[in-house]
């Protein structure tokens, strides 16, 4: 069976940097690019995938920290968008939230990526509270947004991290660097590459769906003999489960383990049973395994955990806005459209029209009522 | 003079009642016509029995009135991409005198090769015979009087789910109707369309419904495979109001004025006018596009049609070429993408041999309805043969 392809793009200064950084340190994979309104951002990045958005101006301001022109610049640039999604299966959309282009054009971009089938995992930095209610306001409502429209919303609040760095900024900016770097390296090396056991696009679909809500990365490493031990330890001590506080209210997880060769079963079982006695009986688990062979001694665990949006929520404003609006979409959630190989099963679509609810016509794998134009991956220029 | 004969279909864009005279030799002319625009009905199959059942009630009417005839029992088309078929082979040693194969004989290994294991829950639909075989050698049509040691006969078993079945069957008893026979869509399409000349030469029939696409294949005279599948006119609308952002109304509207099923428009400017509907605004399209999104599906639909023909072997004993009826067959250029999937001419099939009314005899979409009154005459002269010889059961050589 064919691997999916995967896709991360950064979206913005914050997630161009960050995904500039994760390209340097991950080797063959999942095709890198970034998008920005600011030429300074996509000259400063090394990645060769650079896309800049929005018409030509002769300044290189940017957009000086407006959502507004952010999504005027991304629906600009609709159709280079759209060639990039044209080959993929899943995409991760990273950026930090607050400013213009981060908030204003991933919204969008997640729409275009949708209309193209792809499955999308936006991960989204928060501003630090000393930023400004301003960027706060800008990015909760960027929040709200991208959490409607993309199929997993992962979020990382920085606050969360500052504390474990002492409020160290250039450590803050590694760590959420390398924690969004690895969180997304575990996820798709496991769908690309697991060995003896993995969970496959099928699987992390599956899972997506029935969470639809916000999760969390965290991770932790660990070396020697008690590896296992150690990695579990660290992972349950990561600043982004507030002392496990986050795993004991979780609907699903997913577990993505790499190690080396000498990578035992013993240990597999320790990390899972260390994280399995902290998350309740009834959780949704999705566990992968990854062999590297060029690991030695090594292992590393990365967790994704489903958060409910009540918990996340920081003020009761917010928990209106969002009833609000589930409120104009009819209450339900949004069905996805998910392009896939012609071999995986397909999964849920938008309004079925005609054929709601009724037995859908299958020939093979295939469900003939989605259509035609969709599975075959062709994309409809919108007028 | 025979009384008049009704046939019903209850398809998934339009429920028709017609009501018809049968000549003694083969004419068939319309003395009154009910038609009613469908609902309840999906993909040939009925989802919501009381408003089907409500539909035909006025469709029955509208017939009654019309041709002054009260109608009590009729002809039932039955659709949907449950019906499938499969080939049986009968095989029974001759014991007659001098090895003489007699009408028992016949009669006997007749069922032997209806007696088809089903799937669950599936009932039989038709029985069809194709070739008796002599000894297991020589293809004969009609053994009465051979010589032979065997005689074996492959029988065309079309059958669908029973539950389905029994649906469209209970709409008509409803109105407190009877119902003289069933007989599925696809069939009759092909006894209303296809020539004498074209069964001899070996022609699939595609009938393109709103609702399902079936195909009969004809090889050698004789219906070598029938089929269907869930998939019709109704998904080309829901796959350009997806693709277009369209209502479902726009959607059809749009396909029937300007739908094209091959893409003559290279210029992605050229726009076409959509009227506001449903809380969608007015708007312009692209033409391109939306003979774009026609042409894959259409060409999908054809092509599984193609693979199924390929598996079941019989591609290569087609002379005649493709005719397509339904209502799929008026879309423009719908012949072009016929041919290149098939590789074979194709044409549009309209209802032949009949006469009174003129509306259905030039329109591919009476196609089904117009078949019914071909079946019915079929049956009716195997009745009279019956009566005559006493030893043919429902089983026809078509």
């Amino acid at each position: 069976m064919l691997a999916p392809k995967i896709a991360v793009v950064g979206v913005g200064g914050a997630g161009c940097r960050i995904v500039d950084s994760m390209a340097l340190m991950t080797q063959a994979g999942p095709f890198f690019t970034v998008i920005s309104t600011d030429m300074k951002t996509l000259t400063a990045c090394k990645i060769s995938s650079r896309m800049r958005i929005g018409e030509k101006t002769d300044s290189f301001l940017g957009i000086a920290g407006d959502p507004l022109k952010g999504a005027e610049a991304a629906n600009f640039s609709r159709n280079e968008i759209k060639n990039l999604f044209s080959d993929v299966d899943i995409a991760f959309l990273v950026a930090g939230l607050g400013g213009g282009t981060g908030s204003g054009a991933t919204p969008v971009i997640i729409d275009i990526a949708r209309e193209c089938g792809v499955m999308t995992i936006a991960v989204v930095v928060m501003p630090f509270p000393f930023e400004g209610e301003s960027k706060e306001g800008i990015a909760r409502k960027a929040f709200e947004k991208i959490k409607k429209k993309a199929d997993v919303v992962v979020r990382i609040p920085n606050s969360r991290l500052a504390d474990a760095t002492e409020g160290r900024l250039k450590e803050t900016m590694t760590a959420v660097t390398e924690l969004i770097s690895k969180g997304i390296c575990g996820i798709w090396k496991t769908i690309a590459k697991s060995t003896f056991l993995g969970f496959d696009f099928d699987d992390l679909q599956a899972i997506v769906r029935d969470t639809h809500g916000v999760c969390t990365f965290a991770f932790g490493e660990g070396s020697g003999k008690e590896k296992a031990e150690i990695a579990g330890q660290a992972l349950m001590e990561s600043p982004m489960l507030e002392n496990g506080a986050v795993l004991q209210n979780t609907s699903a997880i997913i577990i993505s383990l790499i190690g080396g060769p000498d990578l035992t079963v013993s240990e597999v079982e320790k990390v899972i049973s260390i994280i399995s006695n902290k998350v309740p009986v009834q959780t949704k688990k999705l566990t992968g395994v990854v062999m590297d062979e060029n690991w030695r001694n090594r292992l590393m665990v990365m967790l994704m955990v489903a958060e409910d949006a009540g918990n996340v929520v920081d003020d009761g404003e917010v928990l209106e806005e969002v009833k609000e609006e589930q409120k104009s979409v009819g209450g339900k959630p949004f069905s996805r459209l998910i392009g896939v190989q012609a071999n995986l099963d397909l999964i849920s679509m938008m309004e079925k029209g005609r054929f709601k609810n009724i037995e859908p016509t299958y020939w093979g794998e295939s469900n003939l009522d989605v259509p035609t134009f969709i599975r075959k991956k062709i994309v409809i220029k919108s007028d | 003079m025979a009384d008049p004969v009704v046939v019903v279909e209850i398809g998934t864009y339009k429920t028709i009642v017609m009501v018809a005279d049968l000549l003694e030799n083969g004419n068939i002319i319309i003395i009154g016509m009910g038609e009613q625009l469908s609902v309840g009905v999906r993909k040939g199959v009925i989802i919501d029995l009381e408003q089907a059942t409500y539909t035909l009630q006025k469709a029955i009417n509208m017939a009654e009135k019309n041709s002054d005839v009260d109608i009590k029992n009729v002809f039932l088309a039955i659709s949907g991409g449950h019906i499938q078929s499969v080939v049986n082979r009968g095989m029974t040693p001759v014991l007659d005198h001098d090895y003489e194969i007699s009408e028992a004989t016949i009669e006997e290994v007749s069922e032997i090769a209806g007696a088809a294991q089903l799937p669950l829950e599936c009932d039989k639909i038709h029985t069809i015979r194709q070739h008796f075989l002599i000894d297991g050698r020589e293809k004969v049509t009609n053994p009465i009087g051979m010589e032979a040691r065997s005689l074996a006969l492959d029988s065309l078993i079309v059958y669908g789910a029973r539950n389905h079945i029994n649906n469209i069957i209970k709409v008509v008893k409803n109105i407190q109707l009877d119902i003289e026979d069933i007989a599925f869509s696809g069939l009759c399409s092909a006894l209303a369309t296809l020539t004498p000349e074209q069964k001899h030469g070996g022609v699939i029939l595609i009938d393109m419904g709103a609702g399902t696409t079936s195909f009969v294949a004809y090889a050698d005279n004789v219906v070598a495979s029938i089929g269907t599948i869930g998939v019709g006119g109704d998904h080309i609308t829901n796959d350009i109001a997806l693709g277009m952002n369209l209502s479902s109304m726009q959607a059809e509207k749009l396909k029937v004025d300007y739908g094209s099923a091959i893409v003559e428009e290279t210029d992605e400017k050229n726009r076409v006018p959509v009227p506001a509907e449903d809380g969608f605004r007015a708007r312009a399209v692209s033409l391109r596009n939306l003979q774009l999104i026609i042409n894959l599906r259409v060409e999908e639909i054809l092509s599984i049609i193609k693979e199924r023909l390929n598996d079941a072997k019989i591609l290569r004993h087609i002379g005649a070429g493709v005719v397509i009826t339904g209502g799929g067959a008026k879309l423009k250029r719908v012949k072009d993408v016929v041919e290149n999937v098939f590789n074979l001419p194709c044409s549009i099939g309209v209802p032949r041999n009949i006469g009174g009314l003129s509306i259905p005899a030039e329109d591919p979409s009476y196609a089904v309805a117009c078949g019914l009154f071909h079946y019915a005459s079929k049956v009716q002269g195997n009745e009279r043969k019956q009566r005559k010889s006493g030893f043919l059961r429902r089983i026809l050589g078509l």
